[in-house]
C-alpha cells in the first residue's frame, strides 16, 4: 500500500542510478564558451595564481608589449582596482566580482564575454580570482591555462597545490628580479612542477623589470597560432 | 571554498534530472585527487539542501583513487500515480 495517500499502489524508496558528473553543467557551459570563442577565432587564456603573485602587473606589461587585439576579464571578490589598471593600458576590460565566490565559473565567463564582445581573432586574458585551490576545478572554456607563481612564495607549492599545477599548460615564475634577496630554490621548483605535470614549461619572468617576458610572449604566440591552426 | 559550489551543483544536477521528487539518500564519488574536501562537502550539503527536495537526505561519499567527481545514485520516495497526478499544493 502507498504510504503517502493509502492507495493500493506499491511505493516506497527507489534507487536511481545517475552516474552523473557533479560539474556537468559547468562543463557544458564551458564547452559552449569554447564554441562561442572558436566561432570568433578568439583565444581565451585562463591566468591563475595565489593573490599577489603579480598577474595584473604581468598583464599590464603583456598588453603593452605583445601587440595585436587583446582584452581582459578580471575576476576578484570585490573592487574594480584591477580593471582600472588594465583600462589604463587601453585594453577593453570587464570586471567580474564574485562576492563570496573563490573562483570564476563558466557561467560568469559567458556573461562577461557577452559584455566584453572581444574582436574576432583577438586574445582574451581571463584573470581568475587569486586562489591556488578552487579555480583549478572549473573549466571556463579557455584554450590554455597559465599558472603564475612568484619567487616570494615557497618552491614546494606545486607539491602542496598539485591540482592547480597539474592543469597548467605553462607555469610563469614571476618576480625573478627578487631572486638575489630571497631564499628560493628555482631548480627545486622546476623539478616540483615536473613531478605533478610533465608537459608544462616553466618560464622565469620579471613583470616589473621585463626579464624573460619575451619567452612568455613567444610561448603565447606559438600557442595562439597552434590552437587556431589545430581547430 | 569551492565545496559550496560543488554541493550546490549536486543539488542542481539532481533536481534537474529528477524534478521535485523527495530524495532520501545521495551517494557521491569524490576521488582522493578530485581537489574536493569531503568534510566541507558534508557541511555545505546540509546548507544548500535546506528547503529543497533533498532536505534531510543522507549523504554517502565513496572516496576512490583518482579525480572522479560524480553523483553515483540517489534514493527517492516513489510517489503513487494518484499523488503524482494530483495538483501540486503549496506545502
Amino acid at each position: 500500500m502507498c504510504g503517502t495517500c493509502g492507495c493500493a499502489e506499491d511505493t516506497g524508496v527507489k534507487l536511481v542510478v545517475l552516474e552523473q558528473k557533479v560539474l556537468a553543467r559547468n562543463d557544458d557551459l564551458a564547452e559552449r564558451n569554447r564554441e562561442w570563442l572558436a566561432a570568433r577565432e578568439v583565444v581565451a587564456v585562463n591566468l591563475m595564481s595565489s593573490p599577489g603573485s603579480g598577474k595584473t602587473t604581468l598583464l599590464e606589461r603583456t598588453i603593452r608589449e605583445l601587440g595585436g587585439a587583446v582584452s581582459v576579464v578580471e575576476g576578484d571578490q570585490e573592487t574594480s582596482f584591477d580593471a582600472d589598471r588594465i583600462r589604463a593600458t587601453g585594453a577593453p576590460v570587464v570586471q567580474v566580482n564574485t562576492g563570496a565566490g573563490c573562483h570564476l565559473d563558466a557561467d560568469m565567463l559567458a556573461r562577461a564575454l557577452r559584455d566584453l564582445d572581444p574582436a574576432p581573432g583577438s586574445v582574451v586574458f581571463v584573470e581568475n580570482v587569486g586562489n591556488l585551490v578552487c579555480p583549478a576545478l572549473f573549466d571556463l572554456g579557455e584554450r590554455c591555462r597559465v599558472v603564475v607563481m612568484s619567487v616570494t612564495e615557497g618552491a614546494d607549492k606545486p607539491l602542496k597545490y598539485p591540482h592547480m599545477f597539474r592543469t597548467a599548460d605553462v607555469v610563469l615564475l614571476n618576480k625573478t628580479d627578487l631572486l638575489p634577496y630571497v631564499d628560493f630554490d628555482t631548480a627545486g621548483f622546476t623539478a616540483a612542477v615536473g613531478r605533478v605535470n610533465a608537459h608544462a614549461q616553466v618560464i622565469g619572468v620579471s613583470a616589473t623589470r621585463g626579464d624573460g617576458v619575451h619567452d612568455w610572449y613567444g610561448w603565447l604566440r606559438r600557442t595562439v597560432q597552434d590552437r587556431r591552426v589545430s581547430r | 571554498m569551492h565545496e559550496l559550489s560543488v554541493a550546490q551543483a549536486v543539488v542542481d544536477e539532481i533536481v534537474g534530472k529528477l524534478g521535485e521528487v523527495p530524495v532520501t539518500k545521495v551517494r557521491l564519488a569524490i576521488g582522493r585527487r578530485a581537489g574536493v574536501v569531503v568534510d566541507s562537502i558534508r557541511f555545505c550539503f546540509d546548507l544548500v539542501t535546506e528547503g529543497t527536495s533533498l532536505a534531510g537526505a543522507e549523504l554517502l561519499v565513496d572516496e576512490p583513487a583518482g579525480e572522479d567527481l560524480r553523483i553515483v545514485s540517489v534514493e527517492v520516495i516513489r510517489a503513487c500515480a494518484a499523488r503524482a497526478a494530483a495538483p501540486r499544493t503549496p506545502a
